[in-house]
């Protein structure tokens, strides 16, 4: 109960920030959702292209790369159009990615494969 | 934060690798939903297949130190373990009932020995996941001579006798949830959550 009643009021929170802003809000699932699909449907377009041989694997990985930090910059409120939820984009996701991800494994892995380096400077 | 789009990049080449175009876009659907939720503070599947990837990264060809090399019974994806797992549970009882209808051959053992190999074929048990498996089902094993067929005819014996305690006058909502609880415990076993 406690559950379902949190999710209506975020949905009710969201379609109150829709209401107030022309933006898309970050906090919406349906805007995220929107552009997590339109993300990897772009990956999958450029592994579709390379695999046709219209593009080069490297191009597609640079490309790639650009979408990851345009989503980043998105998700962190660094994009004006697009209506932040506050301290969640940014300080707030960052520390959620690092709670949740295994960066501390990557960053040994990383350490064992270079042990010279740290996995910073790597 | 680019670090969780890139996991989810190399999740989606994950998905390009494997199945056909219906599991393809299946899973790429899942994979929007899972970052979809993680995007939004919710803990879930992605970071479980964050942490495969990583795992696979760190024990393949990517690592030199071998002694990190994770034992990953199957070589199929988690989301593909669980949908294999289950329209087999489902296709057996589909035969089955076929069976009491009076359709299909009169004895549908060979046909679900049958099912049970192709289940195998397309479960890729790695060398480990074969040895475990010949190790928890050694009787099976033996009368069909391949780990994943073996794990095909448990589950077949399993899902049949459930279906019969049913069909018995036993309650089935908790018959359901004892289908599911052991549905569950071999696709943990397959994925390598639980060994």
């Amino acid at each position: 109960m406690t559950c379902l009643s949190i999710e209506n009021s975020q949905k009710e929170f969201a379609a109150a920030a829709r209401s107030v802003s022309r933006k898309p809000y970050l906090g919406d699932s349906e805007v995220v959702g929107a552009y997590v699909r339109g993300f990897i449907a772009g990956v999958v377009q450029r592994a579709a292209v390379v695999g046709e041989g219209a593009m080069k694997r490297g191009d597609a990985v640079a490309d790639d790369r650009g979408a990851c930090a345009d989503g980043t910059a998105v998700f962190l409120g660094e994009d004006p159009a697009y209506e932040s939820m506050g301290q969640w984009n940014g300080a707030g996701l960052i520390n959620w990615c690092f709670q949740a991800l295994p960066f501390e494994k990557l960053a040994d892995s990383a350490a064992q494969r270079c042990p010279r380096h740290s996995a910073s400077a790597c | 934060m680019s670090e969780a789009f890139g996991f989810c990049v190399l999740i989606a080449y994950d998905c390009l690798t494997m199945g056909d175009e219906d599991d393809l876009q299946d899973n790429l659907n899942g994979t929007a939903k899972f970052f979809t939720r993680f995007l939004l503070g919710v803990p879930g599947q992605f970071e479980k297949e964050v942490e495969n990837i990583s795992r696979r990264q760190n024990g393949g060809v990517m690592s030199e130190n071998k002694s990190t090399t994770p034992r990953r019974p199957s070589l199929v994806a988690d989301a593909q373990i669980d949908r294999l797992v289950r329209r087999f549970a489902a296709r057996v009882l589909f035969i089955r009932s076929d069976f009491h209808a009076g359709i299909g051959p009169r004895d549908p053992l060979p046909l679900i020995e049958a099912e049970a190999r192709t289940f195998s074929a397309a479960l890729a048990l790695t060398p480990h996941g074969r040895a475990y498996w010949m190790v928890l089902l050694p009787e099976e094993t033996k009368l069909t001579g391949d780990p994943g067929a073996a794990l095909g005819l448990w589950i077949a014996g399993q899902t049949v006798q459930m279906a019969e305690a049913i069909e018995g006058g036993e309650p089935e909502p908790p018959i359901k949830r004892r289908t599911d609880a052991m549905l569950a415990d071999v696709v943990a076993r397959l994925t390598g959550e639980k060994y």
